[in-house]
């Protein structure tokens, strides 16, 4: 494989892999645009002397300086408004934007697989090792770890050692990246003729 | 069953049974029936999840040899197996043992409610 086929899929991978922020740039880039062009607009139609369409900008500065003599409360919550958008805008530019996803490792091809695909391939071979119903079976799949939760019939123990071995064996036959260690938990009350 | 699951061809690579809970308190009552020689219809079965295993409790009538043969001879009771406790206490037991061998199932505790009797004749041997 070609340096440059490598590069291609990594960032094909990443790609995928990450939620992109494009829609958010987008939205927030188009209300800005906006906002200036009104003002600008305002400040020529003030310039040549006509009425303004909404405020004046002189009005808009007097409004903005007089801000702490309206009521106290409209201002806190107008403040603590503004205060929750862009901590929620912070956020979401410096968080990873991971999607429920990981790459497999394959040589011909950039090759993403659903976390949820991950998690019922598990589940499967969980509930055969542990000899329990599918039904009783539960595998979630985060970015770094599958945590395996079985109910095992009454009076049919199911041993964790070998759910462990064969949920890590299948991990490991994955080749997911990032790597993704399993934790098995087999429920203390069992169902009765599951 | 980690014979079932860890070898190449045990029973988990085949695919899997499942006793269901219908059919398990058919054989308790059926098992139930056959140690106390009573009609296996009348044998009531809860099952109930004792920490991964199963608890069993059945009510069922007992057979009894009646109290006219009892006060004229005493030796009846013995030779029906010993008193009701005794019975109701070799029943679990047995109830135990063959549920468990016949489900496979792990059995934790058999409770055994005698709710009525059944009184039988002894039958003359032919």
């Amino acid at each position: 494989m070609s340096s440059d086929n490598k590069a291609l899929y990594a960032r094909i991978s990443r790609r995928e892999t990450h939620s992109p922020r494009s829609l958010l740039a987008i939205v927030l880039a188009v209300v800005l645009i906006i906002v200036f062009a009104w003002v600008g607009t305002e400040v020529v139609i003030a310039l040549l002397g006509l009425p303004a369409l909404l405020v004046a900008p002189s009005d808009m500065f007097v409004s903005a300086l007089g801000v702490a003599e309206q009521p106290a409360a409209i201002v806190a919550a107008a403040g603590i408004v503004a205060a929750v958008i862009g901590l929620v805008l912070i956020i979401l530019s410096l968080s990873p934007g991971r999607r429920a996803r990981h790459v497999i490792d394959t040589e011909r091809a950039a090759t993403v697989v659903d976390n949820e695909v991950i998690a019922s391939a598990l589940a499967r071979h969980a509930s055969y090792a542990g000899n329990v119903d599918p039904d009783n079976t539960t595998v979630s799949v985060s970015h770094r770890r599958a945590v395996v939760d079985l109910t095992p019939t009454s009076g049919i123990p199911a041993n964790r050692d070998d759910v462990a071995e064969a949920v890590t064996a299948q991990l490991d036959a994955y080749g997911l990246r990032p790597t993704v260690r399993a934790r098995v938990q087999i429920a203390e009350k069992a169902k009765v003729g599951a | 069953m980690s014979i079932a699951s860890t070898t190449e061809t045990g029973a988990a690579q085949r695919g899997r049974t499942r006793v269901t809970s219908k059919a398990l308190n058919k054989v308790v009552s059926a098992v139930t029936a056959d140690a106390l020689g009573v009609d296996a219809a009348r044998v009531g079965v809860e099952l109930a999840d004792h920490t991964g295993a199963l608890a069993l409790v059945v009510t069922t009538p007992i057979r009894i040899v009646s109290l006219d043969r009892v006060s004229t001879d005493n030796s009846v009771v013995a030779r029906s197996g010993g008193t009701i406790l005794d019975r109701a206490g070799q029943a679990q037991t047995t109830i135990r043992d063959r549920v468990s061998a016949l489900t496979g199932s792990q059995i934790a505790r058999v409770t055994v409610k005698v709710s009525g009797v059944t009184i039988q004749p002894e039958e003359r041997v032919k």
